[in-house]
């Protein structure tokens, strides 16, 4: 019991540690979010690739 | 002290920063400075993490926002002439040549030798001029400084640059040393005079096999540079250099990398009489791949260097860190155990850390970490899904004969026409259909949990039957179901193997914005229940053609994903051969004549070396016919290959013995083709008809010519007409076009031939 409340406790102010970083962090907002449906499939071409060889989202 | 170093940072950010940044710019939603922020701010960060794990020099250089080789080119002012830029190129036309214009197509895109990174290909030509673009490179170098760090600038060496470019034929690149020279020492200079601590110039074409007159060239480049340079680091990395050591000891460079992950035998050559006025660096922790290093036995490599070398040597990862992902720690859904056997690049920052402590202050200091790894490393060896018995016994119980259909070609296809009763010139396609918007939202849905199974099940059902609809409209002769439910043609077999796991955040840059997450294989590989069998056999329901079953091959599903490293990749790959192998025996109990094994890597597997490739050939195409032998004679294995160079491997590919071969050729107008005529490939072969790349819809007199030319090469008989590669990319209103004019042009060329 006494564990659990220290273990919390200290996740707690490790969570607070990192909030003010998280809302200083400048990169924060560019995080890639995944769109609600999947990137689309690459279209355009390139070199030497076709469909199969050219992956990436 | 022993210098600690890395060759390059990955640069998209650990959580995708740059993708979203950069794709933000191009969708006009972040402006350019907003765009250079973001840049400034992940090289801080990445500079910032070097300098915490102490570092003796943080690397600049290694950013892009696209291609570092393209920042070359941007630096050199080396654009194309048909962009009609002189050369001269500010973000705006780095992009637009890396992305194409509504004139222009995009700089071509090659694989950055056998990694899965591309990089944009410069062009030159005679009329190609160098000249310093001092936008590039400097506000970085000078960021970095004004922040306080001790730097090493890198850049890709001219001849590597030089090599990589594309030129018209008959053009010899060399021809243009003389020119580019002089910016590179310009630039050089400007660094020396800058305090710039190293200039780490990358010339990892050392481990191709290079032409004399190439090599011979090494010298005079680099001594024009070093002459005004701060002190060189000549890096090679991905493959051994022992054969070139007396060069590289010989030029005028005050340190030279080796990569001894990939070719830790090459040691050998260099260490003994290693010069006394130069440093080696040790390329000892993978940059390929990510798992955690075996710090005592890189530790005993160590030390009899550092006997030898005392201050000159040098500790670094092998290559670039480039080819992994960015941080561990980020993970929470991974296993516990798994995880701990992993290293992405933050924390191979970590593990130089512990080895330069180790070599300075001796191993007691760094006791914790070292023991801390050696546990990692144990868990891992003693893993059972690592060992597991009843796939170690099946490799190990294979047989010559399980490698070989029961029956010559000759034999195989004729019982498979009397089954299959094609028409002369048999027309299908190679596996995918358009993944259209409403595909792409309801397999994320399913995969977030907002779409159930049967409704997710149903969906995609709903798909195949829309696309069987299609083909039977169209009069195809060979069907496919569409692949609707395939994300990707590793990660959705990957997902249903055991052996396989998938990380959250482990991306790597494909090339541009575009990140792949390769799955990762870390224990041995097998198939707990069929994965592709019930979206085949519901097909084939639907019609009375005959249904294509599809799956990747065994070397795809190899080199598109990070491999365990404590097993032979030809173990691996044995071991998915049989796993795949019972999917092919499972779709042809379930009906299905026909069955695709796709694997368009066979070419990006050969070793850099040519003598390599016989031994890797030999393992490849075991792997393949493994996979592909446990069928009846009367069931029809296609295989499918992208664009290649084949000509220099078609024994090889011949050797797979798939009943038809079908390739990507349209671009190159069928030249492909007159490889396979004067090999006398012997079995069928479907030259893809029109490129798939676009939406335009040839006509059909452009179809026919192509069919044409390929007829006087390949026997009628032998002969398939398919597109050039998957249709995932397309919408279906071109799709249906093209396929209809596809389909007239076979029918207008049997009636000729009959």
């Amino acid at each position: 019991m006494a564990f659990g409340y220290a273990r919390r406790r200290r996740d707690e102010a490790q969570d607070a540690s990192r909030e003010p970083f998280r809302e200083a962090d400048p990169l924060a907002r560019f995080a890639y979010v995944e769109p609600a449906e999947e990137d689309p499939p690459e279209t355009h071409r390139h070199g030497e690739h076709c469909a199969c060889g050219l992956r990436g989202e | 002290m022993s210098h600690a170093h890395i060759l390059g940072f990955p640069r998209i950010g650990a959580r995708r920063e740059l993708k979203t940044a950069v794709e933000a710019h191009w969708k006009g939603q972040l402006d350019e400075a907003g765009l250079r922020a973001v840049g400034r701010e992940l090289r801080g960060r990445h500079w910032a993490l070097q300098q915490a794990a102490g570092l003796d020099c943080v690397t600049v250089g290694d950013f892009a926002f696209y291609d570092h080789l393209h920042n070359a080119t941007a630096l050199f002012s080396a654009g194309p002439a048909r962009f009609g830029l002189g050369g001269h190129m500010d973000l705006a036309d780095y992009f637009a040549m890396a992305r194409g214009t509504p004139e222009q197509p995009a700089l071509a895109m090659k694989k950055w030798f056998d990694t899965n990174y591309h990089y944009l290909v410069p062009e030159v030509d005679a009329g190609t001029r160098f000249r310093l673009n001092r936008d590039w490179l400097l506000p970085e170098l000078q960021g970095a400084q004004a922040a306080g760090y001790r730097a090493k600038v890198v850049l890709p060496g001219p001849l590597t640059w030089l090599w990589l470019a594309s030129a018209p034929a008959g053009f010899d690149k060399l021809s243009l040393l003389p020119a580019l020279l002089p910016v590179y020492a310009e630039l050089a200079a400007e660094l020396r005079a800058l305090g710039v601590a190293w200039l780490q110039l990358d010339e990892p074409i050392l481990s191709l096999d290079l032409p004399e007159e190439w090599l011979a060239a090494f010298p005079r480049a680099h001594a024009a540079i070093a002459a005004v340079a701060p002190p060189v680091l000549l890096a090679t990395y991905f493959g051994s250099v022992a054969v070139h050591a007396a060069l590289l000891k010989a030029l005028p460079v005050a340190a030279l990398h080796l990569d001894l992950v990939r070719a830790p035998r090459q040691l050998e050559a260099f260490l003994p009489d290693w010069p006394q006025d130069k440093a080696l660096s040790l390329g000892v922790i993978d940059g390929r791949n990510l798992w955690r290093t075996d710090l005592a036995r890189v530790l005993a490599l160590l030390h009899p260097a550092r006997a030898l070398l005392g201050e000159r040597l040098w500790i670094a990862p092998s290559c670039s860190l480039l080819h992994v992902p960015t941080d561990l720690s980020l993970e929470e859904k991974l296993d516990p155990a798994l995880k701990s056997w992993m290293a992405f690049a933050v924390q191979k920052l970590d593990e130089l850390s512990v080895l330069k402590r180790a070599l300075e202050q001796g191993e007691p200091a760094v006791w914790r970490e070292l023991q801390a790894a050696a546990q990692a490393i144990q868990s891992r060896r003693k893993a059972p899904s690592t060992h597991v018995a009843a796939v170690r016994a099946r490799v190990a119980a294979l047989k010559p004969e399980d490698a070989e259909r029961a029956a010559p070609f000759a034999q195989r296809i004729a019982a498979q026409q009397a089954v299959l009763n094609l028409p002369k010139l048999p027309t299908t396609t190679i596996g995918s259909f358009p993944q259209t918007a409403e595909i792409r939202a309801a397999r994320a849905a399913f995969k977030a949990g907002r779409l159930g199974e049967d409704q997710y099940i149903a969906a995609m059902q709903a798909e195949i039957r829309h696309a069987v609809e299609k083909q039977e409209r169209l009069g195809l002769d060979v069907l496919v179901h569409g692949e609707a439910e395939r994300n990707d043609m590793v990660e959705y077999f990957g997902e249903q193997l055991d052996g396989y796991a998938f990380t959250q955040f482990g991306w790597v840059q494909s090339y541009g914005s575009r990140c792949v997450k390769p799955p990762v294989i870390y224990g041995d590989v097998s198939r707990p229940a069929p994965m592709t069998v019930e979206w085949s056999r519901y097909a084939q329901t639907l019609t009375d053609k005959p249904m294509k079953g599809m799956l990747s091959g065994p070397l795809t599903m190899l080199f598109w994903s990070f491999v365990r490293d404590d097993l032979p990749k030809q173990e691996v790959a044995l071991q998915l051969a049989l796993a795949l192998r019972d999917e092919v025996v499972d779709l042809e109990t379930a009906g299905i004549k026909l069955i695709q094994i796709d694997e368009p890597t066979i070419r990006e597997g050969l070793p850099l070396k040519k003598a390599e490739w016989p031994a890797y050939l030999d393992w490849a195409v075991r792997a393949f016919r493994i996979t592909a032998a446990g069928v009846r004679n009367q069931t029809q294995i296609h295989t499918h290959m992208c664009y290649s160079e084949f000509n220099d491997i078609l024994p090889s590919i011949a050797a797979l013995d798939a009943d038809v071969i079908t390739i990507e050729t349209s671009r190159a107008r069928m030249k492909l083709l007159e490889g396979f005529a004067e090999f006398r490939y012997p079995n069928d072969i479907g030259p893809g008809l029109y490129d798939i790349h676009s939406p335009r819809v040839p006509a059909q007199a452009e179809m026919q010519e192509l069919l044409q030319r390929a007829l006087k090469v390949v026997p009628a008989e032998r002969l398939w007409v398919n597109p050039d590669c998957g249709l995932k990319t397309r919408g279906w209103p071109e799709t249906e076009a093209a396929l209809k004019i596809m389909v007239a042009t076979a029918r207008e060329a049997r009636a000729a031939l009959n």
